[in-house]
């Protein structure tokens, strides 16, 4: 049993969201995965004894981004950086220690290539390289500022917070410095401790004006620094340092970009949806593999990639499809970044299809639920016209209109059944949904067709 | 050209500089040991010229060959003398760095020399923007008071920092300012209706009225958009200075702090990243006595602000900041150097608040009537301008009084016309977060115009702009 919690929950403060796991299920699960698979079988003794094991998947050969070569991800750095030193003038890279390579070699052999005025060390101050930054990013430079860890980027909070995200909003548009990128080594690398390991993504996300992308391996790295450092707002890429030097692809030598805020589906599935970034990916891939084997478990694997402005059309339609969530990540769990994951997709949004007013009841008929006719009152009451609120919410105008009849009549907009009015359930029908979910916890609605 | 030739003893030099600069400057040996090699083989000189060729390449990752036979540190951090007893440096407070001034207390020219015979119409214009920026000061805290605008700042008694350093700098030198510059906005002809449009947060202010007042900002007029916090724009005006010098425009940064705010973290950053990395700047320090209440005997131990240059590698100078013309000097020769040379100046003008700091503050509570009022009438930079002015009849009464007039009326007609203005337009909350609005701010915005549609007898919708 020791050995199973190990392999669930990986990392220090996993955040995960579980639903209908019901005891006569869990001894099942338990005594399962006493049975190794073979893939644990053939781990050495040594091996098991890590908490922080996990295997790198890599990504498939990329074919349209011209000729690849054999990369890690400090190397897919170094290529995106000399793609944008070659291209682009203005670019210049600065922080501790990065004229002789970097601490971790992103930098290596840059400065000799491209001079000692592109690429350049500061003195050892985060807030000052963050402040250099901005006012280079300002006045048209490329500027690509390095913090040697995450855990030290909290000094240059202010210039990032304050300044940075605010630059272009207090100034009308006048200034900006949208030409900044900020890289930082970051989370879990085993022995890094308190100050050597830690995600600070969850302080940022909630400052709007930055973006912040995390990559999973070097294919996504290069292409995903080289879209921070063309967007035009200042961007904090943080790389994943125990993937440095363990994750190693084909990665494309010439430049490409990959989308920001476009979250990437892995693995399709059915079941349950589970998001991450970063290193958690393959902790996750790992975990589909497992779930699938040994619960019967069809998982969707969704890899977030930018933590801001984060895709929630993505992971939402995917919700709303699976009807589960589980999202993992190394941060704290209080106040990590899945709590705002789970609080948006569990917020009823008008905007999304229409399959999501359906979420919320197992009705015999479509009944939608009250924050979906407050909505119909609502924007009735602003003005709009049936139609519209139809089209909006994705409901019928006939709908829309009997409601809004029903409101006016009788100045409410639930449902509550009224002595003498039917029950939507009859007794058998409700007797039949009981069986059923008591036999099969896994029941969803659309597993269902009462009529 | 490497910073050090007119520096005794100074053997830094470890980098085989890149820089090119304009200017004249004097045929010195390298002292460096590739410049020394090839130096001295231009002059045929070869064994020297092989020997240093050989330093050289040893030396290349250090400033100088370890050498432990000679009695010299040898440390890579540091390279004076040993001293065979215990003294420590005493921090010079009570004669400290001088004060450079060109003008005494009543506009006399003290050394003929230093008068930088600055035409008549130049003087002239001097005194008209420092004047018109105190009759704006005047009427804006007014309608401060009378609750038409929510915050303000004034400029009393700092007038001549403003216009000085302004007049000494190019048009397409970038300023980074704190808060109390309004002057070098005005200087570079910002227009009044500006001024009043962003203290209104009106529909046509640039900045869209998203800040407080006083927080102007002008892309034409190359002055970078002021923000709240203290000292944050110190080490951007390092990195922006930092690209200027490899745009190799001939272009120069300025950058405007006051004392309270040279105490930041980000200061120190900006002081020594400027000088580390040879940046083209200039950090103009307003030392005007106090950080809201904080006086300078509690906001720092040393001398001033002057005396933290040497300290980071800088060239420094204390002024009076209250004699325009020293000002002026002293921001010129900072500027033709830092450009030239590469390298940052410190120069920090002493002057004296002699407003609140805010409209939010009363500094009776802290500072006597006394004080502020000495200031006002003995050493004021307007009042000494004037002095120098009507000594060479370049000012009378009657220009004075119609002067005044004027400018008063300037003022009050681009205030009235401020405040008739609607607001910007609603939209303008959501824009420019990001370059291009995310879906959840659509989102936020749709969800505001619902809200706003159906409970609009709630809002004031006719004083925003359509």
């Amino acid at each position: 049993m020791a050995a199973s919690a190990r392999l669930l929950f990986r990392g220090a403060g996993l955040k995960a969201y579980t639903a209908n796991v019901n005891s006569g299920a869990q001894s099942s699960f338990g005594t399962t995965l006493l049975r190794l698979s073979p893939n644990c079988s053939s781990q050495t003794k040594t091996q098991i004894k890590h908490a922080s094991h996990f295997t790198y998947h890599p990504d498939p050969v990329p074919t349209m981004y011209g000729p690849t070569t054999k990369m890690n991800l400090f190397q897919s750095v170094t290529s995106a950086l000399d793609n944008t030193l070659a291209s682009d003038p203005t670019a210049v890279i600065f922080g501790e220690d990065v004229a002789f390579g970097g601490v971790f070699r992103c930098t290596v052999g840059l400065r000799d290539k491209y001079g000692k005025d592109r690429v350049f060390n500061t003195p050892l101050c985060e807030q000052g390289i963050v402040g250099f930054g901005i006012g280079a990013a300002a006045a048209g430079a490329t500027a690509i500022a390095e913090i040697q860890f995450a855990d030290y980027i909290y000094p240059a909070f202010d210039q990032i917070v304050n300044e940075a995200a605010k630059y272009r909003y207090r100034s009308g548009n006048l200034f900006d410095c949208g030409n900044l990128t900020i890289r930082a080594p970051w989370g879990c690398v085993g022995h890094g401790s308190l100050y050597h390991s830690q995600s600070p993504e969850a302080f940022f996300a909630h400052c709007p004006g930055i973006k912040i992308v995390i990559p999973r391996g070097p294919v996504q790295c290069k292409g995903l620094l080289l879209s921070c450092i063309e967007d035009h707002n200042p961007c904090i890429f943080f790389e994943p340092k125990i993937l440095y030097r363990a994750a190693v692809e084909q990665v494309p030598t010439e430049a490409y970009t990959i989308p920001l805020s476009q979250a990437e589906v892995l693995q399709e599935g059915s079941d349950v949806t589970l998001v991450a970034w970063g290193t958690q990916i393959h902790v996750l891939r790992e975990v589909v593999s497992m779930a699938q084997e040994k619960l019967g478990v069809s998982c969707e694997l969704i890899d977030l990639q930018t933590i801001l402005p984060w895709d929630t059309e993505t992971v939402c339609k995917s919700v709303a499809k699976t009807g589960r969530l589980l999202i993992s990540h190394e941060a704290p769990v209080t106040g990590g970044f899945a709590a705002e994951i789970s609080s948006t997709v569990q917020t009823p949004v008008h905007t999304l299809n229409q399959t999501d007013s359906n979420l919320s009841t197992m009705a015999k008929t479509r009944e939608l639920c009250k924050d979906i006719r407050d909505k119909i009152v609502d924007q009735h009451k602003a003005g709009m016209g049936y139609r519209t609120i139809g089209q909006q919410l994705g409901e019928k105008a006939t709908t829309v209109g009997a409601i809004i009849r029903k409101w006016k009549k009788f100045k409410k907009t639930v449902n509550l059944p009224q002595s003498g009015a039917p029950c939507k359930f009859s007794p058998r029908g409700a007797s039949v949904i009981m069986r059923k979910v008591r036999d099969q916890p896994r029941t969803i609605h659309r597993t269902w067709s009462v009529t | 050209m490497r910073r050090g030739w007119d520096e005794e003893g100074d053997s830094s030099s470890d980098d085989f500089s890149d820089t090119e600069s304009d200017g004249n400057f004097p045929l010195v040996i390298p002292q460096d040991y590739l410049g020394l090699a090839f130096f001295s083989m231009l002059c045929c000189f070869w064994p020297l010229g092989i020997a240093a060729f050989y330093l050289s390449q040893k030396g290349a990752l250090r400033q100088q060959p370890f050498d432990s036979s000679e009695e010299k540190p040898q440390f890579p951090g540091a390279s004076a003398e040993f001293i065979d007893h215990l003294e420590f440096i005493q921090p010079n407070v009570i004669s400290g760095i001088p004060v450079y001034r060109v003008m005494d207390r009543a506009g006399q020219i003290i050394n003929p020399s230093e008068d930088p015979q600055l035409s008549k119409e130049t003087v002239v214009n001097f005194y008209q923007k420092m004047t018109l920026l105190n009759t704006m000061d005047r009427i804006l805290y007014e309608s401060q008071r009378q609750g038409r605008i929510s915050f303000y700042m004034t400029n009393y008694g700092e007038e001549g920092t403003h216009i000085g350093s302004a007049a000494a700098l190019d048009s397409k030198d970038l300023v980074f300012g704190q808060y109390r510059e309004a002057g070098v906005l005005m200087y570079r002809g910002f227009p009044l209706d500006l001024f009043m449009a962003q203290c209104y947060a009106n529909a046509d202010d640039l900045g869209k009225g998203r800040q407080m007042p006083v927080h102007y900002g002008s892309k034409d007029l190359n002055f970078i958009t002021i923000s709240s916090p203290l000292a944050t724009q110190i080490p951007q005006a390092a990195g922006a200075a930092y690209a200027a010098k490899r745009e190799n425009t001939n272009r120069a940064v300025i950058c405007y702090f006051g004392e309270g705010a040279a105490s930041e973290g980000d200061a120190h950053a900006g002081f020594n990243f400027s000088a580390t990395l040879e940046c083209p700047l200039i950090f103009f320090c307003r030392n005007n006595g106090y950080a809201i209440s904080t006086p300078t005997n509690e906001q720092y131990r040393g001398d001033g602000i002057a005396a933290r240059g040497p300290g980071y590698g800088m060239l420094s100078i204390r002024v009076d900041g209250n004699d325009v013309f020293a000002v002026y000097n002293a921001t010129k020769e900072a500027r033709r150097r830092a450009v030239a040379e590469n390298q940052p100046f410190l120069i920090e003008a002493m002057t004296y608040r002699i407003g609140h700091h805010s409209t939010s503050d009363d500094s009776s509570a802290y500072r006597s009537v006394d004080e502020v009022n000495y200031w006002d009438k003995q050493d004021h930079p307007i009042s000494r301008l004037r002095h120098y002015m009507t000594a060479r009849s370049w000012w009378s009464e009657d220009n004075e009084r119609s002067w005044r007039k004027q400018s008063r009326k300037t003022v009050m007609e681009a205030f009235e016309k401020a405040e008739k203005r609607h607001k910007p337009h609603l939209d303008l909350m959501f824009t420019d977060v990001y370059d291009e609005m995310t879906p959840n701010l659509i989102r936020q915005r749709e969800s505001m115009w619902r809200h706003i549609q159906q409970y609009k007898d709630h809002y004031p919708l006719d004083a925003y702009a359509k």
